[in-house]
């Protein structure tokens, strides 16, 4: 027999999209934890630099390489302004405030895409080749997978937008969430920052 | 937005050809939980059952090493990574996410499961990386492989089983957090639908560094093959993915089966359900140890007890922490399980018999890896630890036979015949016995007789055949077996309130939850054997 049970009231939105990208983001954190782990390691093996009057510096980064500061530091700028136009966007969606919603995120987009051109002008600074050394490999693989994950930030912030001006006001989840997914990039990109252009 | 699918498929329309493709192409299209969950547990059973022949294979090899019976030397390597990939990433951790993809949101009182597009992409993504990985080791590729191209796949491969497995995993996370009927808080959730969302959790949060270390792995094999030693290198890389306690992540929900059918066959309720959840979460401590990528080993080195008593310390508390409490964990599910038979008058089913001994074993392959970390006793390296990998992936197997005997009348509408499965139960006992426990003797020898690796190819050849006998059954049993009824095992939980099969939807109606046992409080028995 089935039971029949007493029917309950409609269950409230329990706001699936943000968990889901949580739970995403969740992933992602601890694949890159994982890789950068990977890479210390890496550069903890790696020996001291013969006669270096600053021993701290592993024989690690190639002779023939210097890290482009600049590019790599507004790229830590830009991250953070993208943050902050993912919020606004959040902000004036709370409202329903439809233009701003649509300005912020269109920003946001610029943002990103200035990102993927500063990752790319870092590589052609930089000039060494995937093949050539443990240390290539490596800068590619990590920096490769920043760009995959910011690439699916990119199609997110696009798909909001899209959503958002198609009339769905009313999907201030996915704005949230959109919101979510650029605090982790700028989490990710920090670290990355951190570890691989200024400890080197 | 729209993240539910709670649709009727499609009928069927025309004859022959055509209603066979609009079949193929409905399950091959499929977001349905209970489809879905089908698929992974299907595949994964027949991933298991040829991971069970290629260890025969392997245990026939290991006889004599100076005349192989394959075509050349190199087939050990490749058959052991075979079994590896199979049993671990292609049989258990699939057929466990499949028993709780398709069980969990009925047990929940949902409609449908949370993002079951990604669930899907997340099934057919692993089915591919699972096709590339045999691709790969057929022709030669993989770790120690020496077609570099094939080797570049089966690196790929893994990357996309990990990816595969993490959407099952992320989905059903979001399925438990979100998608629960009214009035069922996360304390009266199920316990198979308490360990999915842990093992969800532990799976979400593992296999991302899987494939983070896969990125690495191709990038560098692909081009300077100098970071990582190449093909060589790649077991170095993986290895943890393969070995404890890493492996208890993918046995979690195997617990929670047992403490469901458990409470369920003994017409109870369960005695400590707070416990109950202690011991999954510990099980899942597990993922710390998996996400280190360190086998975090005790050394007990000094002649005295206080002799380098700090390094000692040091040592024993990650040893305990990573190693001790999944084990632990087990031990507490499996210990409260038996309580809660105690307590009430179990049916002796075959599922039971099934899930208590498999998670018997998946014990034993915990406390295995536990003596395979201490230093002294030197059984790193050696066959030791295959054997406790054995233990837990076929323990495992056999807590997902049980489940497919338990639930699968609520998803196919038909029982198994109980006699065959208690024999099958009992068979698989004994191959899971004879292919490990051979090996933890042979794992204490500095030169092991070929005699231990004769008994475990014994174990798994029978262990081959008690997967095609449970196939075989199964396929008879849900085909043309007795009708189930909706209620077969008079169960505590929401799925027992639908029909069998489920409608599309789960439930006509939205059903309100005012305890853990929401049908127990409707019988006139109020539940109580």
């Amino acid at each position: 027999m089935t039971y029949a049970l007493p029917a309950g009231p409609q269950p409230a939105p329990k706001r699936q999209v943000l968990l889901a990208t949580a739970v995403a983001v969740a992933a992602g954190s601890t694949m890159f934890a994982g890789m950068l782990g990977v890479w210390l390691r890496f550069r903890a093996a790696a020996p001291l630099r013969e006669g270096d009057k600053r021993p701290l510096i592993k024989d690690w980064l190639p002779d023939n390489v210097t890290i482009p500061e600049v590019p790599t530091n507004v790229m830590l700028i830009t991250v953070g302004v993208a943050c902050v136009m993912a919020q606004w966007a959040v902000y004036a969606a709370k409202r329903r405030d439809r233009s701003h919603t649509v300005l912020s995120l269109g920003i946001t987009a610029i943002m990103g895409l200035a990102l993927l051109n500063g990752q790319v002008f870092t590589y052609t600074q930089m000039d060494i080749g995937v093949g050539e050394n443990a240390y290539g490999a490596l800068f590619y693989a990590i920096t490769g997978t920043f760009m995959a994950l910011l690439i699916a930030g990119l199609v997110m912030t696009v798909a909001a937008m899209v959503r958002y001006l198609g009339g769905r006001v009313a999907e201030r989840d996915l704005i949230a969430a959109h919101a979510l997914i650029w605090y982790f990039l700028a989490a990710v990109y920090t670290a990355l920052w951190f570890v691989v252009y200024v400890q080197k | 937005m729209t993240t539910l699918q709670t649709s009727a498929p499609a009928a069927n329309a025309g004859t022959g050809v055509g209603r066979l493709l609009a079949g193929i192409a409905a399950w091959v299209t499929t977001s349905d939980h209970k489809r879905l969950g089908r698929l992974l547990i299907g595949l994964g059973l027949l991933v298991g059952l040829a991971t069970a022949v290629v260890a025969l294979l392997l245990g026939i090899e290991r006889l004599d090493t100076a005349d192989y019976a394959l075509p050349d030397a190199d087939s050990v390597g490749r058959l052991t990574t075979a079994m590896q990939v199979g049993l671990g990433l292609g049989a258990v951790a699939p057929v466990l996410l499949g028993v709780a993809v398709a069980v969990v949101p009925l047990q929940l009182g949902a409609r449908a499961m949370s993002m079951p597009r990604a669930a899907a992409l997340g099934f057919w993504t692993w089915l591919v990386g699972l096709g590339m990985v045999v691709w790969a080791l057929v022709g030669n590729g993989g770790p120690g492989g020496t077609d570099a191209q094939l080797t570049d796949l089966y690196i790929a491969a893994v990357g996309l089983i990990a990816l595969g497995l993490t959407l099952v995993g992320g989905a059903l996370v979001v399925t438990v957090l979100t998608n629960r009927a009214p009035g069922m808080t996360l304390e009266r959730v199920p316990a198979l639908a308490w360990s999915a969302l842990v093992g969800g959790l532990a799976t979400v949060i593992t296999m991302p560094v899987l494939l983070g270390n896969a990125v690495y792995l191709f990038v560098d094999h692909r081009n300077a093959q100098v970071a990582f030693g190449g093909a060589d290198g790649l077991d170095t890389w993986t290895s943890w993915v393969f070995t404890q306690p890493q492996t208890l992540v993918y046995a979690v929900i195997a617990l929670g089966v047992l403490a469901d059918v458990a409470v369920t066959v003994s017409r109870g309720r369960h005695p400590l359900r707070s416990g109950l959840a202690v011991g999954l979460g510990l099980v899942a401590v597990a993922a710390l140890a998996g996400v280190t990528q360190l086998p975090h080993t005790l050394t007990w080195s000094g002649d005295g007890f206080l002799d380098n008593a700090g390094d000692k310390i040091a040592d024993l508390l990650p040893f305990l922490l990573f190693n001790g409490l999944p084990t632990l964990g087990v031990l507490v599910v499996l210990g409260l399980s038996l309580l809660g038979l105690k307590a009430g008058k179990p049916k002796p089913t075959g599922a039971l018999t099934f899930s208590v001994l498999g998670v018997g074993m998946v014990l034993t392959g915990a406390a295995g890896n536990l003596l395979q970390r201490i230093t002294d006793l030197e059984l790193e390296g050696t066959v030791f630890g295959e054997g406790a990998y054995v233990y837990v992936g076929y323990g495992a197997i056999m807590v997902a036979l049980g489940a497919v005997a338990h639930w699968g009348p609520k998803l196919w509408g038909r029982r198994l015949p109980e006699p065959p499965l208690h024999l099958l139960a009992l068979g698989a006992f004994g191959a899971t016995v004879l292919s490990s426990l051979p090996l933890y003797i042979a794992g204490f020898m500095d030169e092991p007789a070929d005699l231990w690796f004769l008994l475990s190819a014994i174990g798994h050849g029978l262990m081959a055949a008690v997967l095609g006998g449970f196939v075989l059954l199964a396929l008879r049993g849900f085909t043309a077996g007795r009708q189930a009824g909706d209620d077969p095992w008079d169960g505590q939980t929401l799925e027992w309130a639908t029909s069998s099969p489920p409608p599309a939807d789960n439930f006509p109606v939205m059903p309100r939850v005012t305890s853990a046992e929401p049908l127990f409080d409707m019988k006139p028995s109020g539940g109580e054997a």
